[in-house]
């Protein structure tokens, strides 16, 4: 054979076996399966569908009470609620990594506060939602098989639900980038800057008036549709945007920090006590239409029960002041709340209350019970400092000689016999502090002794909240306290058995009176932490926070004695979260607030 | 011309006629490492090619020289052996101990796991009986990888087994005992030393002392009851734990067939103690493991042979029911002085906060059984075309495996009680049960890998390959493969993987040789129109040798400069599928009175509509010589682009889009190196001496990362290593108020003297994350080092292993447990702090100031916690000694060895508290053996 005869035959053999193997191989050999496939369009084909995203919309809505998780690292602020960050509260000692400590130590850095594991807040969340929101305004209308007036209540819905989250948004860092519309990556310019404080405001109401006038949405859903958006709320929403417009931290020309030429994204550029008046016109015209919808303050014969029934009873079980609940969780994971120590197993005190809160509530008579000294019991009597206090004490809080469902009553004491520590003592259960959070174990406790599974609710807003608002307002804009700010605030207090408050306050005592009524009604329910912030009291979050020891001495009295438990700081920039380092990086024009 | 063509062939895939170096040298270390040699045959990818015409990089090693330690794995034999391969040990656990590997360092952010391919089929490792390795291979360059086409760019591990050879039956049977010790323990300080440390940690917090004087006192006593010692890691861990290991193997054949048949046995055990004390079953960890393998060989005609291989294990592994990496994190975090292990008989010590007691822990909550079932078989035919077209082969081949795995057991919790005074006679007074005792109950799914699962692997290959005997020692080789396997594991989308490559080798004159080699292959992974990708190599080869002026040099004996460059890919990324967006059902929310809950539907991730994998541009130069007819030496430099990198887009767009945005393919990176090997082999029958020694060194970069604008430069990852650690620099400790006040402010937490003190890198005034720069190694290795020598006198020889790892950095704070005494109120306190700072020991501590609480200033990244990682290990000693050939032959036996053998004797590093490799965990082990191997 010639070499180079040899060369193209076997070329041409070689090339017409591998066409041969080329051609059988199996073509489709890679092809996936693809299962079920949708895309947008199949889901606004169909009305189940549809209301899948309406669902989704809720999804990453806020809910404190979130014990569905048990590892401590993933859940946000790691078990504590965020009172547990200002001078009300403290969170488990023991583990000095849980987040809101570094509040209190100083420590708290841009990039831990927006952290989506254990932040307080997650930023981008807050967009998903109005992505999915203006997903279904844009729509909806195309859905062949949903009713008409059902379309329309979900775009009121959908307003609702971005107002409300321009509002959380607005309430943490100011003027935000102001979306009013789904962006699409491909064609839109996702570089937004951040718009004034102001626009953010007026584009809120703007949502909210929307929804206001749509026929079909329903001033509340109830039964299966309860903790849907309804348009009580939206009355509601507005005024409490209102109130934070016209609070001493957004209602100024001069800012907490200067921030130059962004000012405006930190306040409202002006100081103007018209806004004041506009809060409580909203409130007022909220209340009314609650009011003439089927909403009431709660007053049942029954005084210590009626603030429970108030934040944590479902509207069928006669909870006629709830105008948004979420829920999330059915029979949680308790250990978070419940204290360590016999009999209860696994608890982690992650809430703890400090005497700070304690010193705020009242005698049944008006009078405070003094902790600045040393009290000693009668023996055999734990609970004899508590015992004539407001009625909301007892429901709020956890206390030494307290006997909760379990019949047995909570030790927080030390013994003066080393070996007879109380269950419950920080000697022995390494509990830090002698008070803790007993408002929403209080449900937990409930249920356990009726036998019913739990099902815990953050009450987002109650008609409780507009009388607060409107007192609040009121009294800001009159020259003096008014009856209507004496008539709302005294509803709230004596529905829980408190008497009215004394007359003829000054417009400043009275501020501090309504401030107070404040931090108690609405304790444990996130209130305080953006309250203290909103009236300028950044000096309130340094302390001193104190706690009370408890001793039991051999003789069976008990001692109470108050100490200092630690000063913690508070910086101006403090007043404003950060954004999140990863967006304000990305140089879009999301400029990062001050002194962070 | 009339071309002389010779049936004689190297037939890609088939391995029959191949193996020059055969069952003789079985098991005899004195002929390990033969990588280096310049003659004979070494297998690479679907062919078997002679040493020195190879245009490739690739590094080989014999099986023989990886039975010289007692690692059950393969994975575990193969420190320091090969040129370019990082072999990285994770843990000391039997059974779970899988190396992770590295061929030529890092070069993605992805997997950067070579293949594996067992006889030709991606198989695991693992399941290889190290005595059945016939030979290693590693392919480094994308030459020598290229037919794998889009899974070529990690470099690829070939594993070759044993095969039957003409001649009359041979047996080989081995059997060795062996018993495995901790290379090192981590120390604590014991009870009277931790409570008077954490009086002063708490003294030095602003608390008051937690212990008092008397309770100090108690402990220096010490009182098993009030005033316990106890040493976790003594209590329940044993000094040293058993193992067995045999194989026995026959081979041989004639014409018609050949074969060639191995079992073996081994048994590790684990060091637990007290681990009888449950009725009918055991805690203490147990490996026991079957394997055996048939090749066969079958000539049916003179143009028709066919292949049948056939392999398996049964692995069994008992283990108590917790995890074993929260039971030593548990040895290291139980404080000594709370409670004594038993506060009765029977009942364990322990407390609300520590109610896990780890001797309860091993032996009181049950057992787990992990099992492995593997069949893996492959039958292949080979068809001789020569009576059509001289030199032309015709092969075939299907593989049907099968890997079946499960976990079994019962779990239990127990109650511990805690010792809370005592009587008037002296005795304990116990608090009520903490927990509670309950009866075996089912292991079930929740956490742990629970239900069966099943790996099927599948492959149909066929091929020709041509070489043909041309005259003047010109060669001429090509080769044509189409390929498919689809890989069903558990109830995944399928993974399927198909190529047609092929490749054209020209050689002229024995002196030049030139390749070219081409992959069209895909995966399952990417999105219709674009599955497959081309790749091409070009590789050369120049023997300068056998040039007519090197002719006789008597320095040279052989020299070969050689070239490759090529372009491979990389798909295992992560993902599949991403080029897709469809809406996916979401958690919606919980509704209505009844809190019931809604589902949801949400729009997946946006879509990546350029979802690709990674392509790797290699190239490779290289010098193979051998010098003064001993002394074979390689170089080989190296550099690789990769781009197309998946990198998460997650942290580039900003959050107000509201979705989930995809990631990109856009990474980039550079790694580069150089390997070189030395080999040096004097023997004769009476002494005689060997060496082989390689050093590889790599080096990688990030080219381009998409990352957002910072206000630093060194916050960069662009321009540092893959893994670059970035952390704040210790610039000492604070050693007076005055110091604290003329320093920039730490950000972390108030700080006071004995602190560690941190350089400010932007000058700003204030230490927080934007001071974090790029310092220190990666854990990764830069330097590879490996030493295999032996010695043989007469009757006895001694072999040894050694590796090193230089270039690398290990991080301590990864150990909280054990480097981070006392952070978050730990119990326990390690000896390796030993110099605390306190005022009077400032000019000498080597350690902050002791601290109760979590100290976020000193217990964070920085240089402080960082420990030059480099290590040079004793992998492996072995002496033999072989009874005279006149003593054994009267019983028949062709050879007798007494060994004895050690792996692991001793390492040199510079952390010294704990294993340089294994900082925490399942310790690694040292073992010793004792042996004997048979042939006849």
């Amino acid at each position: 054979m010639n070499f180079k005869r040899f060369i193209p035959g076997t070329v041409a053999i070689l090339s017409i076996v591998f066409m041969l193997l080329a051609s059988s191989c199996q073509k489709d050999f890679l092809e996936k399966p693809f299962s079920v496939t949708f895309n947008e369009d199949s889901v606004f084909a169909k009305y189940e569908n549809a209301q899948k995203l309406v669902f989704d919309m809720y999804a990453l809505k806020p809910y404190y009470l979130d014990l569905s998780v048990q590892t401590v690292a993933t859940r946000r602020l790691n078990g504590s609620l965020l009172e547990s960050a200002t001078d009300f509260g403290c969170s488990f000692r023991l583990n000095a990594n849980y987040f809101t400590h570094k509040f209190n130590f100083g420590t708290v850095q841009a990039e831990n506060l927006t952290n989506q594991v254990d932040g307080e807040d997650s930023y981008p969340d807050h967009y998903k939602t109005i992505r999915k929101a203006f997903t279904l305004i844009e729509r909806i209308d195309e859905v062949p098989d949903a009713p008409a007036n059902q379309k329309e209540r979900i775009k009121a819905e959908a307003k609702t639900m971005i107002a409300f989250n321009y509002f959380e948004l607005m309430k943490r860092y100011g003027g935000v980038p102001l979306l009013k519309k789904r962006l699409n990556p491909g064609t839109d310019d996702l570089n937004i800057a951040r718009s004034p404080l102001s626009d953010v405001y007026a584009y809120i109401i703007q949502l909210l008036d929307e929804a206001i006038v749509v026929q079909e949405f329903a001033p509340r859903y109830d039964n299966n549709d309860f903790g849907r958006l309804n348009k009580a709320f939206a009355y509601g929403l507005k005024a409490k945007a209102a109130l934070y417009v016209a609070s001493p931290l957004f209602n100024t020309a001069t800012p907490y920090l200067n921030f130059g030429g962004n000012n405006k994204l930190i306040c409202m550029g002006s100081n103007d006590p018209n806004r004041w008046v506009t809060a409580a016109k909203y409130a007022s015209d909220a209340i009314t239409y609650c009011e003439s919808n089927g909403y009431a303050i709660i007053n049942t014969a029954n005084k210590n029960i009626n603030y429970t029934i108030s934040y944590q009873y479902r509207p069928n079980e006669g909870n006629t002041e709830v105008m948004w609940g979420t829920m999330k969780v059915t029979n949680p994971n308790m250990a978070y709340w419940i204290p360590r120590g016999t009999p209860f197993t696994g608890g982690f005190s992650s809430n703890l209350a400090s005497i700070n809160l304690i010193e705020k509530y009242q005698n049944k008579d008006g009078s405070y019970v003094n902790w600045n000294s040393v009290i000693t019991t009668p023996p055999n009597d734990p609970t004899f400092p508590y015992k004539n206090l407001d009625p909301r004490f007892d429901q709020s809080i956890m206390y030494n000689g307290q006997t909760l469902y379990t019949g047995v009553a909570i030790q927080y004491y030390e013994h003066e016999t080393v070996a007879l520590h109380g269950n419950n003592s920080p000697a022995k259960a390494s509990t830090q502090w002698s008070h803790q959070v007993r408002k929403h174990v209080y449900g937990y406790e409930n249920r356990t002794i009726t036998g019913k599974t739990w099902q815990p609710m953050c009450a987002i807003m109650r008609l409780t909240e507009l009388y607060m608002i409107q007192a609040e307002a009121q009294n800001e804009a009159a020259a003096a306290p008014d009856a209507t700010v004496y008539g709302r605030i005294n509803t709230i207090r004596n529905r829980s058995d408190m008497p009215n408050l004394p007359t003829g306050l000054s417009k400043d005592d009275m501020r501090k009176k309504i401030q107070d009524e404040w931090g108690i009604e609405f304790v444990f329910e996130e209130y305080r932490y953006f309250d203290l912030k909103r009236w300028k009291l950044g000096d309130v979050f340094k302390g001193p926070v104190y706690d009370v020891k408890v001793k039991k001495l051999n003789n069976n009295t008990y001692t109470y004695t108050k100490y200092k438990y630690e000063d913690r700081p508070f910086y101006d920039w403090y007043y404003l979260h950060p954004l999140p380092p990863s967006e304000v990086n990305l140089q879009y024009g999301l400029i990062q607030n001050p002194g962070w | 011309m009339k071309l002389k063509i010779s049936i004689k062939l190297y037939l890609g895939l088939f391995l029959l006629l191949g193996s020059f170096n055969g069952f003789a040298q079985k098991n005899e270390g004195s002929n390990a490492a033969n990588e280096l040699k310049n003659t004979g045959v070494v297998k690479v990818a679907y062919d078997t090619v002679a040493k020195k015409n190879l245009t490739y990089s690739v590094s080989e090693v014999k099986g023989s020289a990886l039975l010289n330690t007692s690692a059950f794995l393969p994975g575990n034999t193969l420190y320091g052996k090969l040129a370019g391969l990082t072999v990285i040990q994770r843990t000391g656990e039997p059974g779970n101990d899988q190396p992770t590997l590295f061929l030529r360092g890092r070069a993605t952010t992805a997997s950067n796991a070579p293949l594996i391919m067992v006889d030709g089929i991606e198989r695991d490792l693992n399941d290889v009986q190290t005595e059945d390795i016939e030979s290693i291979t590693v392919l480094k360059d994308a030459a020598s990888a290229i037919i794998y086409g889009i899974r070529g760019a990690n470099g690829v591990i070939m594993v070759n087994t044993k095969r039957g050879t003409e001649g009359k039956l041979k047996f080989n049977g081995s059997v060795d005992q062996f018993f495995s010790t901790p290379t090192r323990k981590p120390e604590f300080y014991n009870a009277a030393n931790f409570v008077q440390l954490y009086n002063q940690a708490m003294v030095n917090d602003g608390f008051a002392p937690q212990y008092s004087a008397s309770q100090i006192a108690g402990y220096n006593q010490g009182n098993a009851t009030l005033y316990p010692n106890v040493n976790w890691q003594d209590e329940v861990t044993k000094d040293y734990a058993l193992g067995t290991r045999s194989n026995f193997n026959v081979a041989g054949g004639e014409k018609i067939a050949k074969y060639y048949v191995s079992l073996g046995y081994f048994h590790q055990g684990g060091i637990y103690s007290n681990t009888e004390s449950n009725e009918g079953y055991s805690t203490n960890l147990a490996l026991d493991n079957f394997s055996f393998r048939s090749n066969l060989d079958l000539n049916v005609s003179k143009y028709l042979s066919f292949g049948l291989d056939l392999s398996g294990r049964i692995y069994q592994k008992n283990s108590p029911s917790t995890s074993t990496a929260t039971t030593w994190d548990l040895l290291n975090k139980y404080p000594s002085h709370i409670f004594p292990v038993y506060v009765q008989d029977g009942i364990y010590g322990g407390t609300a906060i520590y109610p896990n007691n780890p001797m309860g822990y091993i032996n009181s909550k049950g057992f787990r059984q992990t099992n492995y079932r593997t069949i893996l078989s492959t039958l292949y035919g080979k068809y001789n075309l020569s009576q059509f077209v001289k030199g032309l082969t015709f092969n075939t081949r299907f593989s049907a495996d099968n890997v079946y795995s499960n976990q079994e057991g019962y779990t239990k919790n127990f109650a511990v009680r805690e010792i809370i005074g005592t009587n008037a006679n002296g005795a304990a007074v116990l608090s009520p049960g903490i927990g509670s005792n309950t009866n075996l109950a089912t292991l079930t799914a929740s956490g742990y890998p629970y239900n069966d699962t099943q790996a099927k692997r599948n492959t149909l290959e066929a091929g020709l390959a041509f070489k043909p005997e041309l005259a003047n020692n010109n060669s001429l080789n090509m080769q044509v493969i189409y390929h498919q396997d689809r890989l069903m594991l558990g109830n995944e989308t399928p993974y399927n993987f198909q190529f047609l490559a092929g490749k054209f080798n020209y050689g002229i004159k024995g002196k030049y040789f030139a390749e070219l080699g081409a992959s069209y292959s895909g995966t399952e992974a990417f999105e219709e129109g674009n599955k497959f990708g081309f790749f091409p190599a070009v590789s050369a080869a120049w023997l300068i040798s056998e040039e007519t002026f090197m002719k006789g040099s008597s320095v040279f004996n052989f020299l070969k400069l050689r070239a490759s460059a090529g372009i491979v890919g990389n798909s295992a990324i992560g993902e599949r599928f991403s080029f897709f967006r469809q809406y996916i059902g979401d958690t919606g929310y919980n509704f209505g009175n009844a809190n019931a809950a809604q589902a949801g539907l949400s729009s997946g991730t946006l879509p990546n509509s350029d979802f690709t994998w990674e392509k790797a541009r290699k190239y490779d130069l290289g010098i193979d010589a051998r010098l003064f007819n001993f002394l074979d030496v390689s170089l080989t430099a190296f550099l690789q682009k990769r781009k197309d990198i998946l990198i998460t887009r997650e942290s580039l767009t900003p959050g107000i889009i509201g979705a989930n945005v995809s990631t990109t393919n856009t990474g980039k990176t550079s790694n580069k190196g150089f390997e070189a090997s030395l080999g040096f082999k004097k023997l004769n029958k009476n002494l005689g001496f060997r060496a082989s020694f390689n050093i590889s060194y790599v080096t990688d970069k990030v080219d381009y990362y998409p990352e957002p604008n910072y206000a630093y430069g060194y916050i960069y990852k662009t321009g540092n290593r893959i893994s670059q650690p970035f952390m704040l620099e210790a610039i000492g400790f604070f050693n007076s108020p005055g110091d604290i006040q003329n320093s920039p402010t730490q950000s972390f937490g108030a700080v006071q003297p004995g602190d560690i003190k941190y350089k400010d890198q932007n000058a700003d005034g204030k230490i927080d994350g934007y001071d974090e720069i790029a310092l220190n190694n990666t854990t990764l290795p830069s330097w590879d080092l490996g030493l295999d020598f032996g010695f043989n006198y007469k009757n006895f020889d001694i072999n040894a292993s050694l590796q090193g790892q230089l270039g690398r950095s290990l991080y301590l704070g990864n150990e909280p447990l054990l480097f981070w005494p006392l952070q978050n109120d730990g119990g326990k306190i390690s000896t390796y702090a030993k110099q605390f700072w306190t005022p009077q020991t400032a000019a000498t501590a080597d350690y902050p100031r002791l601290s109760a609480g979590p100290n976020n200033n000193n217990y964070r990244e920085s240089t402080f916690w960082y420990v030059n990682g480099d290590f040079l290990r004793l992998r492996s000693l072995d002496i033999g000694y072989t009874l005279p050939s006149a003593l054994v032959q009267k019983v028949k036996l062709s050879k007798a060895k007494f060994f004895v053998r050690g792996t692991n004797l001793f390492t040199l590093d510079h952390l010294k508290f704990t294993d340089p490799e294994v900082m925490s965990g399942y310790p690694v082990m040292k073992s010793y053996n004792v042996g004997l191997n048979l042939q006849f």
